[in-house]
């Protein structure tokens, strides 16, 4: 079955409700050196819809987008993903986990605030947290700087 | 390999995904505090297929040393693709090659 099949309202009632039900799970797939050894790893959200099963992120997070669900559930994912780093933290050899973060999530004003939250929360060591942008970032008009500043806070928390 | 602005390890990193897709230009994108590029799977796809997205590939390449920046190519599918990166000098990679996405405990079993 196909997520078309059910209306688009549903789904976004269901998405609402997917952090609750455990739906969202992160999935983590490795990256890999010149010697073939693993260095880090990349999270990848999945939803395991309780009646669909697993849909994909480039069908459900436009869905997130016009529902106005990023924000939380960009929230749920770098929690969780933070979470995890902590549960591996002795394990050397994985030396960060890359997390997806939107540009809306980027652009969003509490953001630094919450990464700071996230790390207070979970008390990793920052180093092995490693945040994918989207090129488009960087090319906001008239952005530039403060996208710099808000790149250096970060880096720097 | 070190990022040109020293910002390296010290902290959170940053990685810029989907590189290559967008317009970002290359004066501008030494003035960010970027720990690493990753070359955009549609690029990786195209080795030994079409010929000007190897060129865009060797170029990225050549670039993010030059520049000091870490570069991973994502979306690697087959040997062949992976050898050219190689030889280009690329030294990070992730794609079906090697894992698909695991959760996390599977992950942690097969690599921990």
């Amino acid at each position: 079955m196909h997520p078309i099949a059910n209306s688009r309202l549903e789904m976004e009632n269901d998405l609402r409700y997917a952090i609750k039900r455990g739906e969202l799970i992160s999935y983590y797939q490795p990256q890999i050196n010149d010697d073939g050894e693993m260095i880090g790893a990349e999270a990848l959200l999945r939803w395991r819809h309780r009646k669909i099963g697993f849909i994909s992120p480039t069908d459900f997070i436009p869905l997130a987008e016009e529902a106005g669900l990023i924000l939380p559930i960009g929230y749920w994912v770098l929690e969780d993903v933070c979470r995890q780093i902590k549960k591996w933290e002795h394990k050397h050899q994985l030396q960060h986990v890359a997390v997806n973060i939107s540009s809306i999530q980027f652009k969003y004003s509490g953001f630094v605030e919450t990464i700071k939250e996230i790390l207070a929360k979970t008390q990793i060591n920052p180093k092995k947290l490693m945040l994918e942008l989207t090129e488009g970032i960087l090319v906001e008009v008239g952005q530039v700087d403060a996208v710099i500043n808000k790149m250096r806070t970060i880096k720097n928390l | 390999m070190g990022g040109l602005n020293g910002y390296k390890n010290l902290g959170i990193q940053l990685s810029i995904d989907d590189f290559g897709t967008g317009y970002s230009s290359l004066a501008y994108l030494k003035s960010f505090p970027i720990d690493q590029l990753k070359i955009d799977k549609s690029f990786v796809d195209d080795i030994g297929v079409n010929e000007n997205d190897y060129v865009i590939v060797e170029t990225i390449i050549a670039m993010a040393d030059r520049m000091g920046f870490d570069l991973i190519a994502e979306g690697v599918e087959t040997e062949e693709q992976l050898k050219f990166l190689q030889q280009k000098g690329c030294d990070l990679f992730q794609g079906y090659y090697f894992d698909r996405p695991l959760q996390a405990e599977k992950f942690s079993h097969k690599y921990l």
